[in-house]
């Protein structure tokens, strides 16, 4: 069923995609990767849990969040290579990827409690604004670091393990509370990262000020 | 008002508070463990709370100060350091307390402790060349000695000696970036705060071998002191760009 849900996402996105242009048909593809990116951490987390490397229950906390983030932001790394600048802030593309991933990961779950759940529009809702935002946070936090490491020729591969460091440690604290009794710090957690990403990236103008003021000290 | 007359900022100011506060704790925090005044199950707990609340503290004062800073990119990426570092804490914390077991070493909050090096590797590429910059110290890679001399001298699962060699390079790298600016006083606070870092990390991978007994009581007041050091001295060193 999952299978049938994820082509049957996939194939019309597949034909929006060919008639895109440009960053359009980028951040579409970002977006199309992150359901990719879902149907190949379930393969490698599937894989984990059969060769009984680790127990389901400990999963969440462990392995899963590296192999989710790994896959989600991969397509991120064209943008070491592009040489272009784009439209979008690359932070909106990695975002695209992690939305993608948690809309099909939505489905997964929808179905798998479609018998068990009472009102399945609640149950949707609220995992949209808990577990799809931080799945796009997590990934976004990526895409905000190549734009600093783009933008300042600051070194490369540090500062990317840094921030892939850091959006694991997010994603494992937030599977985390949301499988234990205090579940309300967990649907919180993204909230507040979105709200103060948003504050802090656009209302603050990060970038352009501060190669305003590198520009006038040098 | 500073040396030179100029006003501080309330985020400095507050980090400065943050900071002298931390020394109280690390203080106090040494004279009740040696005078064994409380247990030390309760001393690490409260260790602990404080390396939270402090973390979360500094965060926000850096992410207030980037409305006025000069180098946004440097705060906010130290900010990131921070948070890295204590959401590792936090993880190690919650994991305990709702598991109801201890947390394996190295597990995935290791990741938020070596993501605050690299995250602070970054901040240092970051930050203007100096003029009279001090070349790269590879001295700074004599850290990588001690998960060798652990790992000869203590016993220690393998999982345990390679998270110890992971993180003593990446602490190695940053020492090795960070030497660089020992030259400029503008930069001595945010490098005594690094240097700290590195140091607090060497006495935990010391105590996780060798001294089980005291778990991570022998690191507890070091980290708080080493973090208020960064952010004071990011923010310091951008005070002294300005006057």
């Amino acid at each position: 069923m999952v299978d049938a849900v994820f082509w049957g996402t996939m194939i019309p996105l597949v034909f929006l995609i060919i008639l895109l242009k440009g960053e359009n048909r980028l951040m579409m593809l970002f977006f199309a990767w992150g359901m990719v990116a879902f149907a190949a951490s379930v393969g490698v987390n599937d894989l984990l849990r059969a060769r009984g490397a680790i127990l389901p229950a400990d999963l969440s906390v462990t392995w899963a969040p590296i192999i989710e983030e790994f896959f989600k932001a991969l397509p991120l790394l064209y943008f070491l290579i592009r040489k272009q600048k784009t439209d979008y802030a690359l932070f909106s593309f990695a975002l695209a990827a992690g939305i993608g991933f948690s809309i099909q990961e939505n489905y997964t779950y929808l179905l798998s409690q479609a018998a068990v759940a009472s009102s399945l529009t609640f149950y949707v809702i609220l995992r949209s604004i808990t577990t799809c935002l931080m799945h796009g946070m997590a990934t976004g936090l990526l895409g905000f670091g190549l734009t600093l490491i783009k933008e300042f020729r600051v070194l490369t591969l540090p500062l990317l393990f840094g921030l892939f460091s850091l959006s694991v440690i997010l994603h494992a604290l937030f599977n985390l509370y949301i499988a234990s009794s205090v579940r309300l710090i967990g649907m919180l957690m993204p909230l507040m990262l979105y709200m103060v990403s948003v504050l802090v990236i656009y209302r603050g103008n990060i970038l352009s000020d501060t190669v305003q003021a590198e520009a006038s000290e040098g | 008002m500073n040396a030179s007359g100029a006003a501080q900022s309330h985020p400095l100011q507050i980090c400065r508070w943050l900071l002298l506060l931390t020394l109280a704790w690390a203080l106090l925090f040494g004279g009740l463990a040696l005078l064994r005044l409380l247990s030390l199950d309760t001393l690490i707990a409260a260790a602990d709370i404080y390396q939270l609340a402090l973390g979360f503290a500094l965060t926000a004062a850096l992410l207030a100060s980037l409305k006025t800073s000069r180098n946004r990119s440097a705060v906010l990426v130290t900010s990131l350091a921070i948070v890295s570092w204590t959401l590792g804490q936090l993880f190690w914390f919650s994991y305990t307390l709702l598991m109801k077991s201890p947390l394996p070493y190295p597990s995935v909050g290791d990741l938020g402790f070596t993501g605050s090096y690299f995250l602070l590797i970054g901040v240092l590429g970051l930050l203007k060349k100096p003029q009279n910059q001090a070349k790269e110290s590879t001295a700074a890679f004599a850290l990588l000695l001690l998960p060798l001399l652990l790992a000869v001298f203590g016993q220690s699962s393998p999982g345990v000696r390679l998270y110890n060699f992971v993180l003593s390079l990446a602490a190695s790298f940053t020492l090795y970036k960070a030497l660089s600016l020992r030259r400029e006083p503008k930069n001595r606070w945010l490098l005594a705060g690094i240097l700290a870092l590195a140091a607090s990390d060497a006495v935990f991978m010391t105590s996780v071998v060798l001294l089980r007994a005291s778990r991570t009581a022998t690191s507890a007041p070091l980290y708080p002191l080493a973090l208020a050091l960064i952010a004071y001295g990011i923010l310091k060193r951008e005070e002294k760009t300005d006057g």
